[in-house]
């Protein structure tokens, strides 16, 4: 019994090493050609280890300084104020709506499935937006992010699943619902919170068409639409008769932008995946 | 936050209310002395690509100059090149009060029928005396609608034949001993050395020869092409120049597409051009790290390659090859840029003064397109040059588009040779002038059919003009899908448009 | 709908005899009476349940706002936009839009490469997450298995711009890696981007690729939120690995599959304009098998691009999907009924 699961695990790490290889591939790919010599990657293409070594890329990046620092500052900003105010909004609405004691819940969750399905396209949500008074203002990068339905049925999906002897204990303890989401809930349903507050932060983090809809203020530009900006200066418009005049960076400007993005969220992440290791969630059901 | 809400509110209310009361429609204000004084107003521009990291402050040194003249104080917004037509009609159904932006001339129909182009026949009458003085009459045709209403206002720049040079490297050709490129066979005969003395490099990165139309031999039937700024972009229909009265016919027959599709064949077969042409990402990016020897480009492509092309390669240089110069030059292209007052302006009067007072003079115009002296650029004899110390991507380089006037330009002195003597070519050509450059064709009755066409066009024709397919059996399949799509729909309509336009022309 | 969806609620939850006979007739369902409270049921269940109802409304205003109100705008595909008219009072047009895509040839071909290739989409996504969902959560070193997490998540980050470039960086066949290697081992190159066949199959590992990392996390989650006592006593009876991966897990797994599925599948006759168009662009060789609705319609955009049309296969779009999704959704609740997004 034992040999035969052992040769299981090895066989699954060997798997799961090839698959981590064909994700981690290209993106080295990217890191090793953000730090190559613009020429060499002219030469001899895109390589891992860079043939010849060279910080142009992210001096290029960073050549504005305060700029950049600054965009930084304000997608932090946005992402940790968005990712709380979501998290509120999502598990409350949630949790009401998982307790099958709700009557009306179906409704209100087809009421929150249609938006995603049916648009009414840019034109309308732009006009609402300008119309809130968004424009230049930072909240207007964060409101418009704080619901996501996808989530909202992620987290449905979890709460669910939640053991109702839990909260109907707590109920003849005499607890009400808001007590009940905050204080037992948030804590055994850790991994489905960990899991939609990440994908809650990286929509933050990633996003930039809100940007372009509603900031002309530079020290407004969050890092995502900078970002966008170096690259596009490379992509020609085909078929356009509008000249495009500037200066076309290199390619291995445009690697060196997926690093900045990148950078701050693997420093991030490791702290989070401790919510996705079995066993946290255990004590709490058992007691 | 709320309590600035209110305070602007109040404020705005008592402005109104108070120029109201002051003022006459115009706002302006007459003073004791009698003379006519204009309330500040502000402006505020959109145009197309990155904004440059002095605009503010050469905005503000406008208004600060033109203060008694116009009053204004300036604002110019970016909004990147990719995404600016789809916003800057965004902006307009959002009633965003900006005054200026940038056009295009495949977009001003729609934005005449969308009603987000102001209709300034009566303010040009009024203010834009200079205007008229600098633009020539017959590309004032491009912005005026049938019934006589002017929606824009042209930049004058070269566009004749845009599409007869190509950017060469000139450093190659000088290297294989031959001569300026000027028709299909000096063309073919570079390619055929650089396939022979520098097999690493693509002869030529170009989607297709198209170029070789305006060669001597086929300048003769000098075919306009519907598309690129028209309706239909897949340009699947054409017009013979030469041939009077102007008939519409399928361009994939058109004699001219089947010369360009046979040299094309006769490039692939020879390794003159990319196999996987019709998946390019990069050309711009391959062309300056120095693997191509040719790209299709223009007179204002050369600056910018040239600049990258030489940090990558050194000793690399540009020329623009120009096919059958000495020939006919046929003015069917439109003009493609125009600065547009915009149905949502609080200001359209002191709008027009302000592009007017751009073009009064080469001073003021160059007071937006270089800046302020000192901060932005210095003077070196004729010709200028990016103040010491400046970072090469902190030049000033605002979008010239919505105002151009090529006749104002000062080069700098880092502009290649290539370029100016390029601009000054054309600055000179003498072009058989044609009703068809102001011609726009709307698709609107054949929808379907047109959705149809284009994707034939993009799956059938592409691949067979690039020359990737040359079975006839391939190539008469295309021509009958061509028809199933409903082409002869399409060339109807096209014809019942163009007698109807051509009419109003006479 | 909506009008049965209510009485189907009223229904359920107690009803007035003489108010609803329609429905019972209809229905054949016995009637539950809630005597005292029937006339003010709805207040009764307002009541009782406030506190859960309170916590809804933020959401619901949010989608209001941001949602409900620019649905609104769905009548310019119906309309001849103009700014000046606005979205009221724009000239109506009716079907004209639907008919310029529908009545098109090539409308057939279009959406069934649209529902073929989100069909691959979906199942290749669904089966490679699961997969490596439970595999993952097999691994007992937790060292490795964070190691494994985050490496998947890598693809997530880099921008379609960028793949495209990558992939052309392989597939080219002047300087591709692919060829290179090909020509340095002797054998024959190919001009990949030339050949149709391939690029279904591309584009679906390239969509999984990027995305089963934030797929494989959601399984995950609940993966591990599963009772372990379940799992203990199997064990102590001697099921091995693969029975309980198929006994225990899979089983538990299947409303959060469900639930997957149904939001993938809203979304069926949209396909992702964003990844097909950065990375098959406009070449026309590989259009025969990758050409969906979006890019179909974008080239008639391309050059006036008007809203109305725009707006009307937008339309078109939602309202396929959401019947599917309807359908599917009833499905799941014929199987169980707590099952299914509504």
């Amino acid at each position: 019994m034992k040999k035969h699961f052992d040769l299981f695990n090895s066989l699954n790490v060997i798997f799961l090493s090839i698959v981590s290889m064909i994700t981690l591939l290209p993106f080295l790919l990217v890191l090793g050609s953000s730090f190559s010599d613009e020429n060499t990657i002219a030469k001899y293409g895109f390589s891992i280890i860079p043939r010849k070594f060279s910080l142009a890329a992210y001096k290029s990046i960073f050549s504005n300084v305060s700029t950049v620092i600054n965009a930084y500052k304000v997608t932090l900003t946005v992402t940790i104020v968005g990712t709380v105010l979501a998290i509120a909004i999502t598990s409350m609405v949630a949790y009401a709506l998982s307790r099958k004691q709700l009557r009306y819940r179906n409704v209100l969750n087809l009421f929150i499935y249609i938006p995603m399905v049916f648009s009414g396209g840019i034109v309308p949500f732009y006009i609402v937006i300008h119309k809130l008074g968004f424009v230049d203002n930072i909240w207007g990068l964060i409101i418009p992010m704080v619901f996501n339905p996808f989530n909202f049925f992620l987290l449905l999906n979890f709460f669910r699943g939640l053991p109702d002897e839990i909260v109907e204990s707590a109920k003849i303890d005499g607890a009400g619902e808001f007590r009940i989401l905050l204080s037992i809930v948030m804590k055994i349903a850790l991994p489905g919170i960990a899991t939609i507050s990440l994908f809650y932060s990286l929509a933050f983090w990633n996003e930039w068409t809100l940007a372009l809809y509603l900031i002309n203020k530079t020290e407004l530009y969050p890092l995502q639409f900078l970002l966008r900006a170096i690259m596009q200066r490379a992509t020609i418009i085909a078929g356009s008769n509008a000249h495009f005049t500037g200066v076309i960076p290199a390619e291995s400007v445009k690697m060196a932008t997926v690093i900045v993005t990148i950078g701050p969220i693997l420093l991030v992440y490791p702290f989070i995946q401790r919510y996705f290791i079995k066993g946290l969630t255990i004590g709490s059901v058992k007691g | 936050m709320k309590k600035n809400k209110l305070l602007c509110t109040i404020l705005a209310v008592v402005i109104t209310t108070a120029t109201l009361a002051g003022c006459s429609k115009t706002t302006k204000v007459t003073d004791s002395s009698g003379k006519t004084k204009l309330a500040e107003v502000p402006i505020t521009i959109y145009v197309a690509g990155d904004k440059p990291k002095l605009q503010d402050q050469v905005n503000q040194y406008i208004s600060e100059q033109t203060k008694s003249e116009l009053n204004i104080k300036l604002t110019t917004n970016y909004i990147p090149w990719a995404d600016y037509s789809t916003q800057i009609k965004l902006k307009a159904a959002a009633g965003e009060n900006y005054d200026i932006f940038l056009s295009f001339f495949g977009d001003l129909p729609g934005q005449i029928s969308r009603k987000s182009a102001l209709d300034i026949t009566s303010l040009i009458a009024k203010d834009g005396a200079d205007l008229k003085r600098v633009i020539p009459a017959d590309l004032w045709k491009s912005v005026t609608s049938t019934d006589g209403k002017i929606y824009g206002i042209p930049s004058v720049y070269p566009m004749t034949g845009m599409g007869r040079g190509f950017l060469v490297r000139k450093d190659l050709r000088v290297k294989y001993n031959l001569p300026e490129i000027t028709d299909i066979a000096s063309m073919e005969n570079y390619f055929a050395a650089v396939k022979k003395n520098d097999p690493s490099l693509i002869p030529m990165l170009a989607p297709n020869l198209g170029m070789i139309a305006g060669d001597k031999t086929l300048i003769d039937h000098y075919t306009y092409h519907f598309g690129a700024g028209n309706a239909d972009a897949a340009g699947a229909l054409a017009i013979d120049v030469t041939q009077t009265p102007y008939k519409v016919v399928s361009s994939a027959t058109a004699p001219v597409d089947l010369a360009i599709r046979a040299e094309d064949v006769k490039a692939m077969a020879n390794g003159w051009l990319e196999k996987d042409i019709l998946t390019d990402t990069d050309r711009d990016g391959k062309f300056i790290q120095g693997k191509a020897a040719a790209m299709g480009g223009d007179l204002f492509n050369i600056t910018d390659r040239q600049n990258s092309l030489t940090k990558n390669v050194p000793g690399a240089e540009l020329e623009l090859a120009i096919i059958n110069k000495d020939g006919k030059w046929y003015g069917t292209d439109p003009c493609n840029n125009f600065g547009v007052i915009s149905s949502t302006s609080k200001n359209p009067e002191r709008a027009v003064m302000f592009m007017n007072w751009m073009r009064k003079s080469k001073d003021n115009w160059n007071m937006f397109m270089l800046g302020k002296p000192g901060l932005t650029y210095t003077v070196a004899g004729d010709k200028v040059q990016v103040p010491a110390g400046t970072a090469p991507a902190d030049k000033y380089n605002p979008c010239p588009w919505f105002a151009q006037q090529t006749d104002f330009i000062t080069f700098f002195d880092t502009d290649p040779k290539s370029y100016i003597d390029a601009l000054t070519s054309w600055n000179k050509l003498k072009i058989e002038p044609s009703s068809l450059a102001t011609f726009v064709y709307s698709n609107k009755n054949v929808l379907a059919e047109d959705a149809a066409v284009m994707k034939v066009i993009t799956e059938e024709g592409k691949p067979i003009t690039a020359g990737l397919i040359t079975k006839d059996s391939d190539i008469k399949k295309y021509y009958d899908d061509l028809d199933k799509a409903g082409l002869q729909k399409l060339i109807t309509d096209a014809q019942t448009q163009l007698d109807a336009y051509l009419k109003t022309q006479k | 709908m909506f009008l049965s969806l209510i009485k189907h609620i009223l229904f359920k939850g107690g009803v007035d005899l003489q108010v609803e006979e329609n429905i019972q007739t209809a229905t054949k369902k016995p009637l539950v009476c809630i005597p005292k409270k029937r006339k003010h049921f709805f207040l009764y269940e307002m009541k009782r349940n406030w506190e859960l109802y309170l916590m809804t409304i933020p959401a619901v205003v949010f989608l209001l706002v941001f949602s409900y109100y620019p649905m609104l705008g769905i009548q310019i595909a119906f309309k001849e936009y103009n700014i000046v008219d606005g979205m009221w009072k724009s000239p109506f047009v009716g079907l004209l839009y639907f008919k310029a895509f529908i009545k098109s040839r090539f409308f057939g071909q279009v959406t069934f490469n649209t529902l073929y290739l989100n069909f691959l989409f979906i199942v290749s996504m669904t089966v490679v997450s699961l997969t490596i969902a439970l595999l993952l959560n097999e691994i007992t070193s937790s060292k490795l298995k964070k190691i494994f997490q985050t490496a998947m998540f890598f693809p997530y980050f880099i921008s379609m711009i960028i793949v495209s470039a990558i992939v052309y960086s392989l597939l080219n066949d002047k300087y591709g890696a692919i060829n290179a290697l090909l020509r340095s081992m002797g054998l024959q190159t190919h001009v990949w981007y030339n050949m149709p066949e391939l690029w279904r199959g591309i584009l679906t590992f390239i969509n999984t690729w990027q995305g089963f990392g934030y797929t494989v996390i959601i399984y995950l989650a609940v993966i591990i939120s599963m009772n372990p006592e379940i799992y203990e006593a199997a064990r102590t009876e001697g099921a091995s690995k693969l029975q309980e991966i198929f006994m225990i897990t899979l089983p538990q797994l299947i409303p959060t599959i469900i639930i997957m599925t149904l939001l993938a599948l809203g979304g069926i006759f949209k396909g992702n304009f964003g990844l097909i168009y950065t990375i098959v662009g406009d070449n026309g060789m590989l259009l025969s098998k990758t050409d969906v609705i979006d890019t179909y319609v974008f080239r008639l955009m391309r050059v006036d691009g008007s809203f109305s049309l725009a707006t009307a296969i937008g339309f078109y779009q939602s309202i396929l999907g959401f019947v599917v999704v309807l359908t599917f959704n009833k499905l799941s609740k014929l199987y169980d009924d707590s099952m299914g997004l509504f």
